[in-house]
């Protein structure tokens, strides 16, 4: 019985360790880089602007790679991690100056409360070296180094997920 | 009891051994989740009395749900040319047949058709409204979980309605059409938070068409269009980034209750087929309908005329009282590049320059004695530089984006700078322009013979037009016509034809270097060789390409070289080409006064080579915001003859 127990605590904790080792690196979004896709703002005579629907997600409810969306609405567990993906470099810009919306959006999912979201803005940008630390970073490794910079820090520990 | 009789009838009437097979088989059948079959039908006919009782089939809120509209040979149609989208067989022309058709689905529990889920969930907005009306009895219409519906709309968390219009491409006039979406906020959201939102966009699915299949399929139907929806965020990357459009977001006033109707509604549009009119089918049209199905008495896409213009729907949902709550300013990148540029001394910009272009090291320009802010500006103005060219497809990645890294990290270590001030918005916002259709009458003299003129033009706006609410130095003339009588002749006659008429002028300055373009396919009045007549029409083939500067904020000057083809049948085989240059300025004198200069010399070389000028002094008054007074000299010179113009006239946008 002991035994078992043993076996299922180190069990328990070994999974939990390995929960808290890198989030999925590339799933929803966490491939991209600095810098990505390139569309322009080319002039066009008559063009009338593609005004598209969202590429391959226009609706179905079971679409949604890797479970990021389902009927076009990300599920909450990939709601970070497509965030991140999506926005890079504005939130790369944003951690520089220390403020801005996309930062605002993230500290929003990553659920900071009120009264911590200035400490976790000049965090991220008095650690912008460590947080954007190579200039072909992927969105997942910028968030590992964010959760780590995080972990650090006295009052943004608690939100630091894995 | 019921099951019993069937099984009574079965035993008596075939051998047990069949019962035996029978029996199994039967139990085996799915049972409805409702009453039998009789109870049913009982309970059905009740319903659609009481509907025909309360005229349900003819409501506004029906209509809209099913995208009726008045057919051209009376009754009424739906838009929607998906068969799936209908109950009915007839449901597309019958709204009668299909409220009766759609209480009748209510009762049944299996997937509706192709669908995955039952019809109350498949349709769940008319599920929810014809139970609001006729009040379903759960007993014997029994409410079937929709658990697909229900985690989306928990997803979206809706707490309110937004239209958002993002504006026009910089230079390109076409783009100052607009486009229209809908944006889905959150209760918990502020302003810095919009990203989280959903938007709601209605689009055409053209895969990878272009040009002319692209402009025919898309007037006459041929592409089918879509809802889609996803994270606002993604919408903003793609219209604020990418093409660096300033977006206009509307907040507007609709209860819970009306949400949910809209979005139920959205559910139930999943997958249905509509054909894509861009004129009158268009995005902006559908976002009409869909805040109709919200709150029907709006009527918003009854109120159009044959052609959708999403400014003009703008005008429309802002015409309505207390709809529009708030307006909210989002500017473009290359709008915030401008503004902070703008924001900083000269010097300070040329260094931004130099870091941006490699010509300086930022550790060179760290050493430079210079107060922390203006460090910090130099250094996010020269990273806003990199990455606007970047996205304008003039650098590369590999050499962007470890530039770009540096300069931010660079900026991160000024702690003690504050960020940038924001853009202000301007004062004049897309639905406080002029209308889109303009009449113009008045009095014109061509050398000695004096005409009364009328012009009108169905869209858009043309340089000298009150900018508010356009794109300074932008012009788009569509379908332009005017027609002259001449009092002293007693003739009328066609005085001019535009097809298209576009203008694009983009200043340049140290970090913009547009090139400005004009393109023009017309018929007009010109000096060509046959002496018949003053002047004679001939088609007009010409377009421009060159720079325009703004050295002051009401000062716009510009130089094109040009090319020109005229087809009259005057010509040695009926055409002349030539090349030329033109040159102008457009001075904003007061507020309401616009002037325009302009001069343009072409030499035609082909078959009768000859020269030509042309000279015009063109002025505009803005008496209101719908009406204006012109007053225009032009001159133009070839063939040793003169053909001098004069005009005065008012115009009229409606």
């Amino acid at each position: 019985m002991k035994k078992i127990l043993l076996t299922a605590a180190i069990t328990t904790s070994m999974m939990s360790t390995a929960a808290m080792a890198a989030p999925n690196n590339v799933g929803c979004g966490l491939g991209s880089t600095l810098f990505d896709g390139q569309s322009g703002t080319v002039p066009q005579i008559l063009a009338v602007t593609t005004n598209g629907t969202f590429g391959n997600q226009t609706f179905g409810i079971t679409s949604g790679t890797l479970g990021c969306e389902e009927g076009g609405v990300v599920q909450a567990s990939a709601a970070v991690n497509m965030f991140v993906g999506n926005n890079l470099d504005a939130l790369s810009r944003d951690m520089s100056v220390g403020q801005g919306e996309s930062l605002a959006s993230l500290a929003q999912l990553m659920g900071v409360k009120a009264e911590d979201q200035a400490t976790f803005f000049s965090t991220a940008r008095a650690n912008y070296g460590k947080i954007f630390s190579a200039d072909d970073i992927t969105a997942g490794k910028m968030l590992e180094n964010l959760y780590r910079v995080m972990a650090r820090q006295d009052r943004l520990a608690i939100y630091a997920r894995t | 009891m019921p099951i019993t009789l069937r099984l009574q009838r079965a035993v008596s009437s075939r051998a047990w051994l069949t019962s035996l097979i029978v029996l199994p088989l039967f139990f085996c059948a799915p049972f409805p989740a409702t009453a039998s079959a009789p109870e049913n039908a009982a309970y059905l006919s009740e319903l659609i009395a009481e509907a025909s009782r309360l005229q349900l089939a003819q409501t506004p809120q029906w209509r809209y749900l099913l995208h009726y509209k008045k057919s051209l040979l009376g009754g009424l149609e739906s838009e929607s040319d998906d068969p799936a989208f209908f109950t009915a067989g007839t449901g597309k022309h019958d709204p009668q047949a299909e409220l009766e058709a759609t209480l009748r689905s209510f009762f049944s529990a299996q997937n509706w058709g192709q669908k995955d889920e039952p019809a109350q969930c498949a349709f769940i907005a008319r599920y929810e409204w014809l139970n609001a009306q006729l009040h379903f009895d759960p007993q014997r219409l029994a409410p079937l979980p929709c658990p697909a519906f229900d985690k989306w709309y928990a997803g979206i968390n809706p707490g309110g309605l937004t239209l958002v219009f993002p504006s026009a491409y910089i230079n390109n006039p076409s783009s100052m059409f607009g486009h229209t979406l809908l944006r889905v906020d959150a209760p918990e959201q502020n302003e810095n938070t919009r990203l989280l939102s959903y938007a709601i966009n209605y689009g055409a699915e053209t895969g990878r068409d272009n040009g002319i299949a692209f402009a025919i399929k898309g007037i006459f139907g041929g592409y089918y269009g879509g809802l889609g929806i996803g994270p606002y965020y993604k919408k903003v990357r793609e219209y604020s980034d990418f093409e660096s459009r300033d977006i206009w977001e509307y907040q507007l006033a609709f209860s819970q209750d009306e949400i949910r109707r809209l979005l139920a509604h959205v559910w139930e549009l999943r997958g249905v087929r509509f054909k894509y009119y861009f004129f009158d089918e268009n995005c902006s049209y559908m976002i009409l309908v869909l805040l109709d199905v919200a709150r029907p008495d709006l009527a918003l896409s009854d109120q159009l005329r044959g052609w959708v213009i999403p400014s003009d729907t703008l005008r429309l949902v802002s015409g309505k009282p207390g709809l529009v709550k708030e307006v909210v300013y989002r500017p473009a990148v290359g709008t915030r590049l401008a503004w902070l540029a703008a924001s900083l001394p000269d010097d300070a910009q040329n260094k931004a320059l130099a870091l941006a272009n490699g010509e300086q090291s930022i550790v060179d320009f760290l050493e430079e004695p210079r107060e922390p802010q203006q460090q910090a500006d130099i250094l996010l103005l020269a990273h806003d530089y990199v990455r606007y060219e970047f996205l304008a497809q003039r650098r590369d990645k590999a050499v962007a984006a470890p530039l770009s890294l540096k300069l931010l990290k660079a900026r991160s270590r000024i702690a003690e700078a504050r960020p940038p001030t924001p853009v202000p918005r301007p004062v004049a916002t897309p639905e406080q322009g002029h209308a889109t259709g303009m009449i113009q009458a008045g009095l014109l003299r061509e050398n000695n013979d004096d005409y009364l003129q009328l012009r009108l033009r169905p869209a858009y706006h043309d340089l000298l037009d009150n900018d508010d609410g356009y794109v300074p130095g932008a012009q788009i003339d569509f379908l332009n016509i005017a027609a002259r009588y001449n009092t002293a002749r007693e003739k009328l006659e066609l005085d001019a034809f535009t097809l298209v008429d576009i203008v694009s002028l983009t200043p340049r300055s140290r970090f913009f270097h547009p090139i400005s373009w004009r393109v023009q396919a017309s018929w007009q009045r010109r000096l060509l060789p046959n002496t018949n007549s003053p002047s004679s029409l001939a088609f007009t083939l010409d377009g421009g390409g060159g720079l325009a500067l703004r050295p002051s904020d009401n000062l716009l000057l510009f130089a094109l070289l040009d090319a020109a083809l005229l087809v009259n049948d005057s010509f040695k085989y009926d055409f002349s080409a030539g090349l030329g240059a033109e040159t102008g300025l457009l001075l904003q004198i007061t507020p309401r006064w616009k002037l325009r200069l302009h001069a343009q010399h072409i030499s035609f070389r082909s078959s009768n080579p000859y020269s030509y000028n042309n000279f015009s002094v063109s002025q505009r008054l803005v008496i209101s915001p719908q009406h204006a007074l012109n007053l225009e000299w032009s001159l133009q010179r070839a063939f040793g003859r003169r053909l001098e113009n004069w005009m005065l006239a008012w115009r009229w946008y409606l």
